[in-house]
């Protein structure tokens, strides 16, 4: 199976079609590339033997092997870049392999639940508000700020479904602890991060 | 501090909190649809130009030889097979894209956040197309495909695919370990899932050297997808009422999400299944 084709015969004609095949009935759905290759049919980065036989200059009917080699080496690939909040998440995730005194001063591990907690609040957070600066705890708890002329937020989960947090906005200060269940923002935070 | 306390080489997942590049998710019908029903999957469409603005038709390449005189000096045909609806990025990268050809709904996007969204995104338009389809004819296949990347950081001549990949993994081929060059493993298999259903697991690794825009480098390609096929020689027949559409999609999808996690856990080494927050269903 080719990266973009399938191709089945019919009397002495062959037919190529630029399309996927899922057809129970085709011998060749087992072990077919079908998933990848699909893929690669309505991909901006087509392997070179998808780009080349979409132009019609040649095709074989058994090339799995053909395909594997296209994706060896991929010139020219356009993909997406990757976000801000997909880079405080990945930060925070790398902290999952740090250990006991990571700082060589005695620090906890990082607590996994207390990072899941916070990967969740960051990717609640509204587009267009500035993206917090994420931060491990010597307690092993994870958690974000910002510090800006306008706010001084400081935030830090509990890793038992609830997180701390500390406010200065407008001249006022705002501190509590709520419940925080991963799913929604906090009411409070509402007006003080969403604004 | 902590930059210090991780490898200084290693694999790093594509987009940092996570390694999918693109996820995939095909319906696929037993037969196309009709010229009358694909029409009202084109009106249908029209909803959604505010989410894909982009739109392309889809030609359908047909081409005879052989010996039959019936076939010589006939040019190849072309005909307008189905559509394409996207969305994309200023860069010129799709993030969105859902096919709708006349025996399949396609639908992929390069932005993962959390399956559970990008499951509710791709359901807004099964949701809406699929019992089009099914009221016409019967649902061959549903498949789930992730394209998950990790990017090497460091010396070339220090990467090693057993810093990323499980060791003894039932899915990659034992003695790409042992090569010095690129290569490629491929798995196949059809697995027990139930009475109706014929899954369809294949798994495929690649080691790569890419040249993107922003310069070469080494990673390893992982493609995991499973395709339920329905309607098999020894399985109970499936007939799906238009109105459970949305039950069903939502219950195979969910399924099939559990099962790939499971098989990509098995792909990648514990530490990258940490790393990534593969959370492995109990």
């Amino acid at each position: 199976m080719s990266a973009t084709q399938y191709i089945g015969t019919a009397g002495t004609a062959a037919v190529l079609a630029f399309g996927i095949n899922l057809c129970p009935s085709t011998a060749n759905s087992f072990g077919s590339e079908f998933a990848v290759r699909n893929i690669s049919k309505i991909a901006t980065t087509l392997p070179a033997s998808a780009r080349k036989r979409q132009a019609g200059s040649s095709f074989s009917t058994h090339d799995f092997g053909a395909a594997a080699n296209d994706q060896i080496v991929q010139s020219n690939v356009a993909e997406r870049q990757t976000s801000p909040v997909e880079r405080i998440v990945g930060e925070m995730r790398r902290w999952t392999a740090l250990s006991d005194d990571w700082d060589g001063q005695g620090a906890s591990a990082p607590l996994e639940q207390s990072v899941k907690e916070a990967v969740a609040f960051v990717r609640m957070l509204a587009p267009g508000i500035p993206l917090p600066d994420p931060m491990v705890h010597a307690n092993g708890r994870a958690g974000l700020f910002w510090q800006d002329g306008q706010m001084y937020a400081d935030l830090e989960f509990l890793g038992d479904g609830r997180m701390a947090y500390y406010i200065e906005r407008t001249g006022d200060k705002h501190k509590g602890v709520v419940h925080f269940d991963l799913l929604n923002l906090p009411p409070v935070f509402h007006p003080l991060l969403q604004g | 501090m902590i930059e210090n306390a991780t490898q200084s080489e290693r694999f790093e997942p594509l987009h940092d909190a996570h390694a999918i590049e693109q996820v995939v998710i095909v319906l696929q019908m037993a037969g196309p649809v009709g010229g009358e029903v694909f029409a009202s999957v084109r009106k249908t469409s029209e909803q959604f130009k505010n989410d894909l603005p982009g739109q392309a038709e889809i030609q359908k390449l047909t081409v005879a030889f052989g010996q039959d005189p019936g076939f010589m000096g006939q040019p190849a045909q072309s005909e307008v097979h189905g559509f394409v609806m996207s969305r994309t990025a200023p860069n010129g990268v799709v993030e969105t894209e859902l096919r709708l050809e006349q025996s399949s709904i396609t639908f992929r996007t390069t932005v993962y956040t959390r399956w559970n969204s990008v499951w509710a995104q791709a359901k807004n338009y099964l949701d809406i197309f699929t019992p089009l389809y099914v009221r016409n004819g019967s649902v061959a296949a549903i498949s789930l495909n992730f394209v998950d990347k990790f990017v090497w950081v460091g010396d070339i001549a220090g990467c090693s695919p057993k810093l990323l990949l499980r060791p003894a993994s039932k899915y990659v081929a034992p003695h790409v370990f042992e090569l010095g060059d690129l290569w490629h493993s491929h798995t196949g298999a059809f697995l027990p899932a139930d009475s109706q259903v014929k899954r369809l697991l294949n798994v495929n690794v690649d080691y790569l050297q890419e040249e993107p825009i922003a310069g070469p480098r080494r990673l390893i390609g992982i493609s995991t997808s499973l395709t339920d096929l329905f309607n098999q020689p020894g399985y109970d027949p499936l007939q799906l009422d238009p109105n459970a559409v949305p039950q069903f999609l939502n219950d195979r999808m969910n399924d099939l999400h559990r099962f790939s996690k499971v098989a990509f856990g098995e792909v990648i080494s514990a530490n990258m299944s940490k790393r990534v927050a593969l959370s492995i269903p109990s």
